[in-house]
């Protein structure tokens, strides 16, 4: 599924705070997790990513129920968009022909496994600024599904 | 349900486990066992010392949740944590393991694994390490 | 409490895999996690301490129940300990004069922050050894209790 160029354009915002999301994510059993997430990109249309910098429980669900929910959370502007798909965590490490959903991990890593080549720090505000960025990889998203989260019409099916 | 691979019964059965338990508050013991016999799919055995029944004995009691950690070489070479509940029948732990992770340090620390497909876990293993058990 | 030099040494660092211990930690509600650690060092001779390399439930458990236990697993013989005390970890970004148990995470940090500079990772062997390193910080563990392991006297205070 490819997003729209309004997807894609909410949720890369290069600098001057940039976008933030909420990724959800759960444990087999069902714990949900929900969690502000600011270095976001979008790779070929119809994958998500998020820098992995400081991520805990959000890797332990992953690591055991391969799902996730990304919410526009700033600047929503009537982007009142849940992206739903299967996700997973993609690390310096994995063997070179590890694949996820159609997308090899080596050339996803190539492109994003240091984000602060493409987004320095120094863009971020300094009150939301990590102390030391010190990325692992990137949290990986397959696009599945889009619905809204409006009130008046949360779950309609957007694509 | 959980079942333990060839090569995770080999580890265990060869160097036991690290023990860790807990009160139900939190407050953790761990002991060490270094062997251990693993029956059906997912049952570990460990024989215990007097002295060890007396240290998790109440811990077991109040809060039967447990976790090992391969002993001796196996703590390296055999990148597994199991996780489940624990009985004591006399002087025999009793541990049905209900979760499985990998800690190989790297990308893949705290994989579960037992929400893979059974032979998912084992190819993951056959791609990972080499050996089938604890050198001889 | 201060270590005798017989557990100093076998924890300080000498050379990548010379020793290889366990941390365990539990959930507040008391659901346990052994993690293998392959570094250790020694502060004041009452500090263990372990760089958080790939700590996932160990300082989820950390954040809500700071105690731990740091038993060794190889080369076991003779070092039947299990050293128990208050747990808690050292995160880049603290402010320097953060203290846990009494030491200070600056002093920590400058010293442990950077755990390859002292002890080299790449020396591990290849299967063992993390293709890539993100140190977050430090774990330190102020020992408060020294038990035995061994069969006989499983749980008598050495100390």
């Amino acid at each position: 599924m490819k997003l729209t160029d309004e997807m894609k354009d909410a949720l890369m915002i290069i600098g001057a705070g940039g976008a933030v999301v909420h990724l959800t994510t759960c444990s087999a059993d069902g714990k949900p997790n929900t969690v502000g997430e600011r270095f976001v990109a979008v790779w070929k249309d119809e994958y998500i990513l998020i820098a992995d910098m400081f991520a805990q429980k959000t890797r332990l669900n992953l690591m055991e129920n391969p799902i996730g929910v990304i919410t526009i959370a700033h600047p929503v502007k009537g982007r009142t968009w849940a992206f739903r798909g299967p996700t997973t965590m993609l690390q310096e490490g994995l063997p070179p022909d590890f694949e996820f959903h159609g997308a090899k991990a080596k050339d996803v890593l190539d492109e994003w496994g240091n984000w602060a080549e493409k987004e320095p720090p120094s863009e971020v505000p300094p009150d939301i600024r990590p102390p030391r960025l010190v990325q692992r990889g990137v949290m990986f998203m397959k696009v599945d599904e889009v619905y809204s989260y409006d009130a008046s019409e949360a779950g309609k099916r957007i694509l | 349900m959980t079942k333990l691979t060839p090569r995770m019964r080999n580890w265990l059965e060869g160097l036991g486990a690290h023990i860790g338990t807990a009160t139900k508050k939190g407050f953790p013991t761990t002991i060490v066992v270094e062997s251990a016999k693993v029956e059906g799919d997912n049952i570990v055995k460990f024989q215990l010392s007097e002295a060890q029944v007396a240290q998790v004995k109440q811990n077991i009691s109040e809060n039967p949740q447990v976790a090992l950690g391969p002993g001796g070489l196996g703590s390296i070479r055999a990148a597994y944590q199991f996780k489940g509940v624990a009985r004591l029948e006399s002087t025999t732990l009793i541990v049905e393991v209900k979760e499985i992770y990998c800690t190989k340090p790297g990308p893949e620390a705290a994989l579960r694994l037992d929400t893979l497909p059974y032979e998912n876990i084992v190819k993951f293993e056959s791609t990972r390490w080499r050996d089938t058990g604890p050198p001889k | 409490m201060k270590l005798p030099k017989e557990i100093v040494d076998a924890l300080r660092i000498k050379q990548p895999d010379d020793v290889i211990v366990y941390l365990t930690t539990c959930s507040v509600d008391g659901k346990c996690n052994v993690s293998p650690q392959l570094f250790t060092d020694v502060y004041a001779d009452e500090f263990i301490l372990m760089p958080d390399l790939f700590a996932v439930k160990t300082k989820i458990n950390l954040n809500e129940n700071r105690v731990g236990v740091v038993t060794i697993a190889h080369p076991a013989e003779g070092k039947a300990w299990a050293l128990r005390g208050p747990c808690g970890h050292i995160e880049w970004g603290l402010p320097d004069n953060y203290d846990f148990q009494g030491v200070k995470a600056g002093d920590i940090l400058k010293k442990w922050g950077e755990w390859s500079e002292k002890e080299s990772f790449s020396a591990l062997p290849p299967d063992d050894r993390p293709n890539v390193i993100a140190q977050r910080g430090v774990i330190v563990l102020k020992v408060a209790d020294c038990l035995s392991v061994n069969l006989e006297d499983s749980g008598k205070k050495v100390m």
